[in-house]
């Protein structure tokens, strides 16, 4: 038995340590997934001014941007029984939706796609010593015409508009892909890597045509363009990006008095103006151009090679990644994107609710404390004065956070230790929802929307879930002739490729929800400038009014709270509250309590923590850990199977990797690219 | 005042502070050492003086509504709607060094005021911790609670 270590501990910025046991046939058997950093998030917030949690709890993550606002902020409204104005849904809507269409396209190029598409194979050129000129162009020349066909076939209409088809557009086309290849050329050449350092290149298990690496790193170089302009979403409704604001209540981007022009000095306004509005009905089309034109076309290109292959031409079968990587079909989601309101829970385009290995949908009540809990058998933190000491499961409305590392097992740093997994061994603590482990995310979205499909659908929602499945019957089952549920080799969309078919087909369903929100937002200006309706429903973008049917359900709560003076927020007791933003990455929950006017106790499961959790209490192994369970790897030293199923989740954790021989002795060390995470 | 407020004392630092920072103000301190060789001029909290050295508050579009006394005070008032000053809503901006009012954020896209938020102050050191007046005219702590406006000068 071998161990192999995963590990970026003590170097940069890694966070996500997986170590994984193999058997002789180099198959993983065992596989232990570990945080090396503690968030520490809960501690800060103790004692501080409810209102601010959005913004110290958004700094959580500067590329998970908007959700960690947008969840403190429900759950300060859930605690007050805020109502937030309806063109202010729209707007979060719209923020929450560009942070998907963002975040997807950056995670499938600049983070996962070098695990399928190998950059030195991208260019062609002259092997010889000295190179000769000649022989190199006409390498390039080559490849630029084959990638020219794939690029007109796969991406005309995205390349169409800059490169027509003519004579002349072709020409330029086919120099483009031979100007891309030059670029490379000098990275390698000057041993400047640069962006593409640290690949396991040359790897077997990448099989791309050289045409698919050019054309794919031709969209990873746009898509860096792109993602710096899509952003400029946040920018327009909450002042920045990263970390755009958000108020409890609503959105502070009130529509501008001085609507048909620019703020200005003298007159004053606010950028929710026309100008502004017709920016994001541009910056909506270029989302929406690249993910049809481009996101799309390489998803299908991808899995088309990199899923399950009969055997031919001399060639061995080959075992697709549609069969491995699953973790077993128990998906949870909060859900996300109301349309009419958060409290209308049968309304949202991401529903709510739980799957269990089938297509059923299970409720789910946050605030049931039977059904969450976190468990820390596992986790260097203590549980104090609980009836099962460390092995109790916790709600998070009675979570703790207290740090013990040495306590409970942590080993100390330094070169080729190994994690001490029959204790503690993860900053992360281990949710579970009836005692089982859950996947959360893209995968559990849409498998959550085909569950919710109709065949005749009547509102908007119902439509957008429609789109969703006959996306997954379109792409995954119509063009890659894959299944949905396990068939009899094993093939499902339960895998590391169904995990990154998901969220392109969300990414595409979301983008086009976009459009319809800003079009309702649009109509509701419209409306409230019209001289029939008075002008406050313009100013209705943040209320601070306590909604009557949260009175309802909660007596304690009163209409006669004062948003400026959370001291009026004691009301007869302690308050409590759930927020939840279903996050480009999966299920994301804030659970606070309030108490003299300021946070008496704060706990947050972010969607990582569910799925790159560690074991629980009773030994089950979290998401990341089963996933990993019999992946068999090409070379030990090059563990590249391991970041291709790890990656297709997107952890939002820095992770690097390191492999150890059984000896302890380090064979590699590996920075991976979410290091930026 | 050393690097990273003081944690880090054994090479010389330039403080880029924000949070984040401002992508042009982290590629402008750059380009600049390396056109210039040397360091642009820093000021008392090492922030180069070129990107740090006004408030916010001096280029801020609502800056006459301040001076005439025109105040937003509810997210959702007239005032709002106007882009009044939003001191009382908690804005840090007149304490508050960096180029967001005058570089402005994602390619000159806009700031938070412009879209109807206060500063937080996040260039300043100890941000979160801030001492400020709440509602009762205490001395508190928060982002919405506000600066004395008699203590700011014009």
């Amino acid at each position: 038995m071998t161990t192999i270590v995963i590990d970026p501990v003590t170097r940069i910025e890694g966070h996500l340590r997986i170590e994984a046991k193999i058997d002789a046939s180099n198959k993983i058997t065992e596989a232990y997934s570990s945080s090396t950093m503690a968030r520490g998030i809960e501690v800060i917030m103790k004692g501080r001014d409810p209102r601010d949690a959005a913004h110290i709890s958004q700094r959580i993550c500067g590329v998970c941007t908007v959700v960690h606002g947008l969840t403190s902020v429900r759950a300060v409204e859930d605690a007050l029984g805020v109502k937030v104005p309806e063109n202010a849904e729209l707007i979060r809507n719209l923020m929450i939706g560009a942070q998907y269409v963002h975040d997807h396209v950056m995670h499938f190029y600049h983070l996962h796609a070098l695990d399928w598409v190998d950059v030195t194979k991208a260019l062609a050129s002259d092997t010889s010593v000295p190179k000769n000129p000649a022989k190199d162009l006409a390498a390039k020349t080559a490849l630029a015409a084959a990638t020219f066909t794939l690029a007109r076939k796969n991406n005309s209409e995205y390349y169409k508009a800059k490169y027509p088809l003519t004579s002349a557009g072709d020409a330029a086309l086919k120099q483009h892909f031979i100007d891309v290849q030059k670029k490379l050329q000098d990275l390698f050449d000057r041993g400047q890597l640069g962006l593409f350092a640290n690949g396991y290149w040359g790897h077997k298990e990448y099989m791309l045509p050289a045409e698919g690496n050019l054309l794919a790193v031709d969209h990873y170089l746009d898509a860096l363009g792109w993602a710096r302009e899509v952003v400029k979403l946040h920018t327009i409704f909450g002042g920045k990006d990263p970390h755009p604001n958000l108020v409890v209540g609503g959105v502070p981007c009130a529509v501008s008095s001085n609507y048909n022009q620019q703020v200005s000095e003298d007159a004053g306004g606010t950028s929710l103006n026309k100008v502004n509005m017709a920016k994001v009905t541009a910056l909506i089309s270029t989302m929406k151009n690249f993910v049809d034109q481009v996101y799309v076309p390489d998803t299908i290109l991808v899995a088309g090679v990199y899923k399950s292959q009969p055997a031919a031409n001399g060639k061995p079968a080959y075992k697709g990644w549609e069969k491995r990587g699953g973790t077993g079909g128990n998906f949870l989601c909060y859900g996300e994107f109301p349309e009419t309101g958060i409290r209308n829970k049968n309304d949202f385009l991401i529903p709510q609710g739980v799957l269990e290995g089938n297509l059923t949908i299970q409720p789910l009540d946050m605030k049931n404390k039977l059904e969450i809990n976190e468990y820390v058998a596992h986790s260097w933190y203590d549980y104090l004065n609980t009836a099962k000491g460390n092995n109790e499961g916790l709600h998070p409305s009675e979570g703790q956070t207290h740090l013990d590392y040495a306590g409970r097992g942590g080993p100390a740093p330094g070169a080729g230790y190994t994690l001490n997994t029959s204790a503690g061994y993860s900053w992360i603590k281990s949710p579970r929802w009836y005692n089982q482990p859950m996947e959360v995310g893209p995968l559990a979205h849409v498998v959550m929307m085909y569950a919710k499909a109709k065949t005749n659908p009547v509102t908007d929602v119902e439509k957008a879930h429609k789109l969703a499945k006959d996306l997954v019957d379109t792409v995954w089952v119509g063009k890659l002739g894959l299944s949905i549920l396990p068939d009899k080799d094993g093939a499902s969309i339960d895998s590391t490729l169904g995990r990154i078919a998901a969220r392109t087909i969300e990414t595409k369903v979301i983008a086009d929800a976009m459009s319809r929100w800003h079009t309702r937002l649009l109509a509701n200006i419209a409306t409230g400038m019209s001289s029939t309706v008075p002008a406050v429903k313009l100013a209705k973008l943040a209320t601070f009014v306590t909604d009557v049917d949260a009175i309802k359900q909660n007596p304690a709560l009163t209409q006669n709270f004062k948003w400026k003076d959370p001291l009026t927020w004691n009301f007869s007791g302690p308050l409590t509250g759930v927020g939840f933003t279903e996050a480009p990455r999966g299920a994301l929950g804030h659970w606070l309590s309030i108490e003299s006017g300021v946070i008496k106790n704060y706990q947050c499961i972010v969607a990582s923590q569910w799925n790159a959790g560690p074991r629980d209490a009773a030994g089950t192994p979290g998401p990341y850990e089963k996933a990993l369970e019999g992946h068999t790897l090409a070379d030990p030293t090059k563990p590249l199977e391991i970041l291709r199923t790890i990656h297709s989740f997107d952890p939002c954790i820095g992770c690097a990797v390191h492999v150890t021989d059984p000896n302890g002795e380090e064979l590699i060390t590996v920075n991976i690219s979410t290091t930026l995470r | 005042m050393d690097g990273f407020g003081g944690i880090y004392k054994t090479k010389p630092v330039i403080n880029v502070s924000g949070c984040p920072p401002i992508a042009e103000v982290i590629a402008g301190t750059l380009v600049y050492w390396i056109l210039n060789g040397k360091a642009p001029s820093l000021d008392s909290n090492l922030r180069p003086k070129m990107f740090y050295g006004e408030t916010v508050h001096e280029e801020c579009y609502r800056k006459e509504f301040f001076e005439e006394g025109q105040f937003v005070n509810s997210f959702d008032d007239a005032g709002a709607r106007a882009g009044h000053c939003l001191l009382m809503m908690g804005c840090k901006g007149p304490t508050t060094h960096n180029a967001c009012t005058t570089l402005k954020w994602n390619q000159g896209t806009g700031y938070p005021m412009e879209a109807g938020h206060g500063c937080l102050g996040c260039s300043e050191p100890d941000f979160w911790d801030k001492k400020s007046i709440n509602a009762q005219g205490q001395q508190g702590v928060g982002f919405y609670n506000h600066l004395d406006p008699a203590t700011i000068s014009d």
